[in-house]
């Protein structure tokens, strides 16, 4: 694919994204995510994550500032964007009225077709792990099992790089365990990136090579988890998380 | 008490969606416009129809017959002209009738029946405009049969003789063709409800593909589409075809149930003699007629899905979605309306109209075929296309910003959320 190690595969550059006269969602943001590294956004609600991973997924467009993904810009190529991609979006459901296999197989025959879609197919199944609910149409589900089907989705279609909005929101711990593991396997198993988002730090820490931490649409911090546990002496991302927030508030 | 509760709640949804009150708007100003635009042919149809000359043709003159004719033009407010042939009378007064020899005779020996033959000019495709003008027919007919006792009366100086039926049997030059009443009227009924029956299967369609953008959106599933590697037009498209083929299956079905409705009606009424409708339609406007409805209905459904995509991307939820799509739909029936109500000359400002609305290129094109300006066809034709292109543009670009994620954002439409 030609992709060298140490490549970028985001780079955002003075993202600035603003809704309305009163809504900022993110205020001259600038990160980047190294092919094959698993990178973490974190920051409290409504700090601009979903607003980024939007963006990046070529979804919204940005207000101003400049992203690419693998050198293609967001705007100006997002078909070709899209081809390196897939989007895990943070309320993520399926068609009601479709079965889960089904909606799962429509889903990858917009990438794939023959041999490939059967296998990624068959890949995705396993993945989600559904038994007999497999067939059973998506209105029948409950919040975790929409949502493990649609991450086994978007796993399965092994893109370059993946965007998961809150991977694990709503699943129990055991599929939340088992979730994360499943990352990781697909990041050593296939060098793909991982830009993430979550509010679960126990997981952050546990996955991500690397963290930004946002705070009102800016990026306060950045490091490796260790990196930011030492310069914070902070014993787990928690408490980096509580002590970055209480000084940005005495701060502003 | 919880019930008030209920209610009240969902009286506020419904008052408070901006689809309701878009299309309460939408309703009320393109309905004043057409009622408008109608009116006023209406009432020109009317008046013309009022204040034309009445052309008589004798071909009998006795004092019977002169008698008549003076009292008609003083009941008729002197508009009654004699010409020599029926063709002058109808070319120049619009109307003609003649009375033919034998008429006295007739009309003082008692049983024998009276007789007369008329024509009259129609050149206008107007339901209404039309049938007031067909109605002139009778109008002079019935006025003879009024006055025809108290000319006999004046005439021979004999006390009041009892009425006796005037008949009129007329046909109809319809753009210098003849044609028979019931033939006029198959071929006015055909052409200004065709419009109508076209424009409710679009307006079935516009609910039909907004629904399905709104849905996705509801399921959620949308933005997990939206971000793998296919071309937006493409979604736009298959949404548009999509509830197309619904909504052609939806047409089919309501065609066969008014078909089996009125075949119900005819088989019970209509003598056998008479000639089907349909093949007195395919006489006068040809074959081709049923393409052009086919063509109407296929550049109906992409227009119609296309306005239902653009519907369905720009709200949040299909409550939204159906309350601004109901009222387009009935915007559409009154465009089917308006056809049925005023004829659209043989211009081409009708041209550009009928390509702009669609429903109506059927009916433009009987207006081109019979008044023989087939190029205005070919305008309205080019112009719906272009229509049509237009729109799936759009609704593929609209599907390229953020509203389609987002939704379309109105200040009091927001603000009225924030209060609750
Ligand atoms: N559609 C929208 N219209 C207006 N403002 C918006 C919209 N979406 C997000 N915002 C604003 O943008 C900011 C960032 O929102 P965003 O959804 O990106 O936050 P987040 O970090 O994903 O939060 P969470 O952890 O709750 O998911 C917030 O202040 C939010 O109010
Ligand atoms: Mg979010």
């Amino acid at each position: 694919m030609g992709v060298g190690l140490g490549e970028q595969a985001v780079l955002v550059e003075n993202l600035v994204k603003i809704y309305g006269r009163d809504s900022v969602g993110v205020d001259g943001l600038s990160f980047s995510v190294g092919s094959g590294e698993i990178y973490a956004l974190v920051g409290p609600n409504g700090s601009g994550k979903t607003t980024t991973l939007r963006i990046i997924s070529t979804l919204i467009k940005p207000t101003r500032g400049n992203v690419y993904v693998y050198g293609v810009d967001v705007v100006r190529d997002p078909l070709r964007v899209r081809s390196m991609i897939n989007y895990l979006p943070e309320e993520a459901g399926a068609y009601r009225d479709l079965s889960g296999l089904d909606f799962v197989k429509f889903m990858l025959s917009l990438r794939f077709d023959g041999r490939e879609l059967e296998e990624a197919v068959e890949e995705a199944v396993k993945i989600a792990d559904l038994g007999s609910y497999l067939r059973k149409p998506v209105r029948t589900y409950s919040k975790g099992m929409k949502r493990i089907l649609a991450v086994s989705t978007v796993l399965a279609s092994k893109p370059k790089l993946l965007i998961l909005d809150e991977p694990t929101t709503g699943l129990d711990v055991e599929r939340s365990l088992y979730v994360r593991d499943l990352i990781k396997h697909y990041n050593k198993r296939y060098g793909t990136t991982v830009l993430l988002s979550s509010h679960n730090m126990l997981e952050v820490e546990y996955l991500s090579h690397r963290v930004g931490i946002l705070y009102k649409g800016r990026l306060i911090a950045e490091g490796t988890p260790e990196q930011l546990k030492k310069s914070l002496n902070a014993l787990n991302l928690e408490e980096v998380f509580m002590k970055m927030k209480s000084t940005r508030g005495v701060v502003e | 008490m919880t019930l008030t509760q209920l209610i009240k709640r969902e009286v506020k949804a419904f008052i408070k969606n901006p689809g309701f009150i878009i299309g309460l708007v939408l309703i009320v100003s393109v309905y004043g416009l057409l009622g408008n635009i109608t009116g006023r042919a209406v009432e020109s149809a009317m008046k013309e129809v009022i204040e034309s000359n009445v052309g008589l043709v004798l071909e009998e003159k006795t004092r019977l017959v002169e008698e008549l004719v003076k009292l008609l033009n003083t009941t008729m407010g002197g508009r009654v002209r004699v010409y020599e042939s029926l063709d002058k009378a109808v070319s120049d007064a619009g109307v003609g009738v003649v009375i033919p020899t034998g008429f006295t005779e007739n009309a003082t020996s008692p049983n024998k029946p009276i007789m007369l033959r008329g024509s009259v000019k129609v050149a206008v495709f107007s339901l209404t405009g039309a049938q007031a003008r067909a109605g002139l027919l009778t109008t002079i007919s019935s006025a003879v049969e009024r006055l025809l006792p108290l000319a006999i009366s004046a005439t021979y100086n004999v006390s009041l003789q009892p009425q006796k039926p005037v008949l009129v049997s007329g046909s109809i030059s319809f753009y210098n063709k003849q044609v028979s009443q019931e033939e006029f009227l198959s071929i006015t009924a055909f052409t200004s409800l065709t419009p109508l029956l076209v424009s409710i299967i679009l307006g079935i369609n516009t609910t039909y593909a907004s629904q399905i953008v709104a849905i996705e959106k509801v399921e959620k599933a949308f933005e997990m589409l939206l971000a793998q590697p296919i071309r937006r037009r493409d979604i736009v498209l298959a949404k548009i075809l999509g509830a197309s083929i619904a909504s052609i299956l939806f047409g089919a079905v309501y065609m066969i149930g008014l078909l089996t409705m009125f075949l119900g009606g005819i088989s019970s009424t209509a003598s056998a003699e008479q000639a089907p409708p349909i093949t007195t339609i395919t006489a006068f406007l040809g074959p081709e007629m049923l393409g052009v409805i086919g063509l109407a209905i296929v550049l109906g459904l992409i227009f119609s899905g296309a306005i239902g995509v653009v519907i369905g991307s720009l709200v949040s939820d299909e409550r939204i979605a159906g309350g601004l799509a109901a009222p387009v739909m009935f915007v559409f029936m009154g465009v089917g309306f308006m056809a049925m109500f005023m004829g659209l000359p043989p211009n081409p400002a009708s041209a550009v109209l009928a390509g702009l609305t669609i429903a109506t290129l059927p009916y433009m094109y009987a207006v081109s075929l019979m008044s023989g300006e087939t190029t205005l066809m070919l305008y309205s034709i080019i112009v719906s296309v272009g229509t049509c292109a237009l729109l799936i543009y759009v609704a593929s670009a609209i599907f390229n910003k953020d509203v389609i994620v987002l939704g379309l954002r109105i200040p009091w439409a927001r603000k009225t959320k924030e209060k609750t």
